[in-house]
């Protein structure tokens, strides 16, 4: 048998490294600033930089952190890991510099765009339609030199962590592709092809397995990798791997309504996710176990070696985090965490502790090993270990603090049955707890810093290994299975089979929750009443959206009593079927607005809280919003916004397009000359503060006309 | 796992580990009585860093002891000695600074939100400093104490030439190897695979039976999950639970008005005094008034509502009126319903605070709107109550 030689290329490895920390420190600086916004509102900087408002910075906060820190991350191990698990080089350098730079590229556009305001306004999938298009085009490059490189491999069987990528980008690509639909209505502006409750399940099902297939599975193929090679131990079981891999593949898909509990969505299908989330937990804790069961006889080694001390936070963080998510799926508990700090503590313990730890521990075994070095300090990375830990603590005990208390000060009654506190009581109990968040965050960040400095030092006292030589022989042609091999490898040694298996895995949940919920007419009753918006409306909406304040604001009032007595009457799946994009929110920051129209019908009110929160709401953390006042409404693509919704079915009449910017004009003039006698105030018609004003008295309105 | 191992890593959990039960304790204190004001979390805070201070002290006394133990072995003892005293220095002033910092706080409050937002910042920073002072020493121990075993196992091993395992194992580490099925390490060669990726082995050992067993119960717990809402329909879904939630709260409401015949309305309120006045006028203050009204009640040229403390009225100036304002708002002008937010005798109070404030001419009022309303007619006039009740000139 003769063996062939062949390198394996350490550059792409190298560059996404460096890509991943170096927008693992921007997203994470983002983040910081974000949380100090929170508490201090000034730092929105409002009047200089409407761009930096929290409402546009925390989409790229998050965006960065997912797609740029943890995509990156992603492709730095899939880079390193794939050719090595199947002895073979990457299938090719061109496709893998393709994916690299357009990557990059994607997470400029990305970060620039959404600071200039275009976004969908779904969270997580925020980029408009032409990078949409880029990241498809993008994902598919990947994926085919990832497939091209395991066909051609010399490894008659695909490894536990290889299943997890392929596994990953088939459904990622389904999740992208399907949550994209949308029409476009100018280069950068979209509205979503789905409206009101089917939008929010798309978009749940879809920001749900995001964490699912972006952020959970491909790290755990990484730390199917770099686990047990850090530890230089077997893999504890074969069997769980097989197990858990199915399962959770399968089960993960079902759990996206857990996030729209108690909201509009159909009852069915919120039952559906709670019961799945459920199911997911021994699924998930299979990938907990198999890499701390690794560890056996090595834990000596975890005591001194700081890869491994991170790796073990890593996926205890993990675990910790897989069995709280099903928790907050649980629906009393969810009436709680909804809404509240408490998510943001959840997803924290995910992303700082699981993909943050993860990667750092990654890094330090990596890096040293592409520069042919040891690492430059020990001692560093144990201070980076303990630093980002307390970090995570000072970061997620004050979320779940505040958010206990806010809860039970919102549901709180007086003997009288009046609601005791208003929300701006709350908001500033709860505002100390974000300064101490803020500062968690800062602790983590530096010990990100710290982690650059011994990087960058190992890599000068080192010199980089280009390519690496590796030999082994081709596949034979003919194959015969070993004595003790089980069912399981015949769907290893296939890879096509593979995919086509995890697609129909995941397929099956997305399947049996989203079409009925379109095709079935009961799901969403309508209500006569409920009519489109007016084009003025509908632009003060695209402000709205733009200017993303549903990240602090919902548009979905449970059925509680302390909520319909403090917002109005519950909100109804039929008063959101014009709604494209849904903007039903995920944290109330702010108040819920679904029925604003009806809470504070008066311009006045809403002219100067939009100038300066402060002054009609003391102690609000507000950003203000001086812009709206200079900006003209964008009359030009009335035209095609009308458009766009008459082609989704918005029964707005024939030809309606011509006549839209009058009614939007005399509209305008209306609100305006309001202002103008009632204020005393210079205001022109145009500017969009009036389009803002019309959408907010709009809010919620309609379900009081059917009862008049 | 040999007992000095045990031991130094309990305790440096224990130190790092010591400021999350104390934080989840305040926690717990925290639910249990949700405190109104934004200043307890000073208090609490304060108590934080008070009793971090003792895991603070004990690591800095455990550091201090093994440098020290460190040091007599050693040549270069005066460098780790002063580094020692340094570091015992650092510790004393922070205690210092935190006592001034709490005196501070536990003293005469100024009860001015500023100084109280400065405070919480103080205590945060404070925290966090001791935290990682915590963290610091804990880590420096830990260090001092491996090198120390490194150089104890080496010469153990010079001496045995075997590495000395305790066969002594706890009830819960059996108990831990019964419940996950674990072979000993050294069956490991037996249930090999066979498989090798990269050098990276897989081993075949059985799911752990606490994990089937606990998949298994998910399984059931989701079908009885479903069966219950959804078949045997045995429990309320989110809008019945919801009817029932309302249904029990209009019986409250009706228990309460008997108790307490809190049942004053636009017929019946009257002008109050005295104590209540103040209380209107708290109330006035809590719930915002001002942001259109002016916190004189003068409200402001340009302001968003009219100036309640002149003669004029646009509703209607009679105690009825003014309360029927409140109760049911004027929308379509942004006068908010307060009916939801506020109890009939809360609005009774606030009716007879905003009347109390005719006369008072505040500085920079807004120009009246409305009718000139006179008192004695109002009087006169029984059927001020119909909607559309105004004014006699």
């Amino acid at each position: 048998m003769s063996l062939d030689k062949f390198y394996y290329d350490n550059k792409l490895p190298k560059f996404f490294a460096i890509a991943c920390i170096f927008w693992g420190a921007v997203g994470m600086l983002l983040g910081v600033i974000a949380a100090f916004q929170l508490a201090f509102p000034v730092l929105n900087f409002s009047e200089y930089f409407p761009h930096l408002a929290f409402g546009r910075l925390r989409p790229v906060h998050t965006n960065a952190v997912i797609f740029a820190f943890v995509g990156n991350g992603i492709f730095t191990g899939v880079y390193y890991a794939i050719p090595r698990l199947l002895k073979t080089p990457m299938w090719s350098k061109k496709l893998g510099n393709i994916h690299f730079w357009g990557w990059q590229f994607i997470i400029v556009c990305a970060a620039v765009s959404l600071l200039m305001g275009f976004t969908t306004g779904k969270e997580y999938a925020e980029l408009e339609w032409p990078i949409d298009i880029l990241i498809t085009l993008i994902w598919v490059v990947f994926g085919i030199n990832m497939f091209a490189t395991i066909i051609t491999r010399r490894e008659r069987h695909l490894y536990v962590a290889i299943w997890f990528f392929i596994a990953s980008w088939v459904t990622v690509a389904m999740l992208h592709i399907v949550n994209s639909f949308e029409i476009p209505v100018s280069f950068m502006k979209s509205y979503s092809w789905y409206a009101g409750v089917q939008d929010a399940l798309v978009q749940w099902w879809y920001g749900h397995n995001a964490v699912a297939f972006f952020l959970t599975t491909p790290y755990l193929g990484l730390m199917y990798y770099f686990l047990p090679k850090a530890a230089n131990r077997p893999v504890y079981s074969y069997r769980l791997s097989i197990v858990h891999f199915w399962s959770l593949i399968f089960l993960y898909i079902w759990a996206g309504p857990h996030h729209l509990l108690y909201t509009a969505l159909p009852d069915w299908a919120q039952s559906l996710g709670t019961a799945f989330s459920i199911m997911l937990i021994l699924p998930s804790w299979g990938g907990m176990l198999n890499g701390l069961f690794t560890l056996r006889g090595a834990w000596d080694k975890v005591r001194e070696d700081p890869v491994l001390k991170f790796f073990v936070v890593a996926v205890t963080c993990y675990g910790m985090s897989t069995f709280e998510g099903p928790m907050l799926s649980l629906k009393n508990v969810n009436a709680i965490s909804h809404y509240s700090d408490w998510t943001v503590a959840h997803v924290h313990i995910g992303a700082l502790g699981w993909n943050g730890f993860l990667t750092f521990g990654m890094m330090y075994w990596l890096i040293p090993k592409l520069f042919k070095t040891k690492l430059y300090s020990v001692k560093l990375a144990a201070t980076h270990f303990w630093i980002g830990t307390l970090g995570i603590l000072l970061y997620a005990i004050p979320m779940y603090w505040s958010a206990f208390r806010s809860y039970f000060m919102m549901k709180a009654f007086t003997p009288e049955g009046q609601l005791q506190y208003t929300f701006i009581d709350i908001v500033q109990t709860v505002t100390p707890f974000y300064i101490i968040r803020a500062v968690g965050g800062t602790i983590f960040l530096i010990g990100v810093f710290i982690m650059i400095y011994n990087l960058i030092k190992t890599a000068k006292q080192g010199s980089f290994l280009a390519t690496e030589e590796a030999e082994a022989p081709a596949l034979e042609k003919e194959y015969r299975a070993p004595s003790n091999s089980i069912w399981h490898s015949f769907i290893e040694r296939k890879p096509i089979l593979l995919l086509v298996l995890s697609l129909v895995v995941v397929g099956i949940g997305g399947v049996i929750e989203l079409v009925p919920t379109f095709l079935v007419k009961e799901n969403i009753p309508t209500i006569a009443s409920v009519k489109p918006y007016t084009p003025l409306e509908l632009q003060g909406r695209d402000i709205y959206i733009r200017e993303g304040c549903y990240n602090c604001h919902s548009q979905m009032i449970r059925p509680f009593r302390y909520e319909v007595k403090r917002y109005g009457e519950y909100s109804k799946a039929g008063e959101f079927v014009y709604d494209h994009p849904f903007q039903w929110g995920s944290k109330r920051t702010g108040p819920d607005l679904a029925r604003e129209g009806i809470n504070q019908p008066s311009v006045a009110w809403h002219f100067d809280h939009m100038m300066e929160p402060t002054l009609t709401s003391p102690g609000s953390v507000m950003p203000s919003y001086p812009s709206l006042y200079e900006n003209d409404i964008d009359v030009a693509s009335t035209n095609s916004k009308i458009h766009a919704m008459r082609k989704m079915g918005v029964p707005y009449p024939d030809g309606y397009e011509a006549e839209a910017n009058n009614d939007l004009m005399k509209q305008a003039e209306t609100i305006a000359n309001e202002l103008r006698t009632g204020k005393k105030v210079k205001i022109a018609s145009n500017k969009e503060i009036i389009a803002m004003i019309a959408y907010l008295k709009r809010l919620g309105t309609d379900i009081n006309l059917e009862k008049k | 796992m040999t007992k000095n191992n045990f031991k130094k890593i309990a305790s440096s959990i224990l130190a790092i580990a010591s400021p999350c039960f104390l934080f989840g304790a305040d926690a717990a204190a925290a639910v249990v009585a949700p405190a109104k004001s934004s200043l307890d979390i000073n208090v609490l805070l304060t108590i934080v860093a008070i009793i971090l201070l003792l895991p603070l002290y004990i690591s800095s006394k455990t550091f201090l002891l093994v440098a020290k133990d460190f040091a007599n072995k050693r040549k270069n003892a005066s460098e780790l000695m002063s580094k020692a005293a340094t570091l015992a220095m650092f510790l004393f002033f922070t205690q210092g600074a935190f006592a001034q910092t709490a005196e501070a706080v536990t003293g005469p409050r100024s009860g001015d939100l500023f100084s109280s937002a400065t405070t919480t910042w103080i205590l945060v920073v404070g925290i966090a400093v001791i935290a990682m002072l915590i963290v610091y020493f804990s880590f420096l121990t830990n260090s001092f104490i491996n090198q120390k075993t490194a150089e104890t196992n080496a010469t153990i091993a010079k001496a045995n030439n075997t590495v000395v395992e305790s066969n002594e194992e706890s009830w819960w580490k059996t108990l831990w190897n019964k419940m996950n099925s674990f072979k000993p390490l050294t069956e490991e060669a037996n249930i090999d695979t066979g498989h090798s990726y990269d050098g990276i082995r897989e081993l075949d050992n059985i799911t752990p039976p606490w994990f089937i067993a606990g998949f298994i119960g998910s399984i059931i717990f989701a079908a009885i999950y479903l069966f219950n809402y959804h078949v045997s329909k045995s429990s309320p879904l989110q809008i019945e639970e919801y009817n029932i939630e309302m249904a029990e709260a209009a019986k409250e409401d009706i228990a309460r008005l008997a108790i307490q015949g809190n049942k004053v309305d636009e017929n019946s309120v009257t002008m109050l005094s005295g104590n209540d006045i103040e209380l209107g006028k708290k109330v006035f203050a809590a719930k915002n008034c001002a942001s259109c009204h002016g916190a004189t009640g003068g409200s402001m040229p340009g302001g968003v509502g009219p100036n309640l403390a002149d003669d004029y009225w646009i509703h209607g100036g009679s105690i009825k009126d003014v309360f029927k304002s409140l109760k049911y708002g004027w929308p379509e002008k942004g006068m908010i319903s307060w009916k939801d937010q506020l109890s009939a005798k809360e609005m009774a109070q606030v009716s007879s605070y905003i009347l109390s404030l005719k006369g008072s001419n505040p500085v920079g009022a807004k120009e009246p709107q409305g009718d000139l309303y006179k008192e004695e007619a109002a009087e006169n006039a029984t059927d001020s109550l119909t909607k559309d009740s105004t004014i006699t000139k």
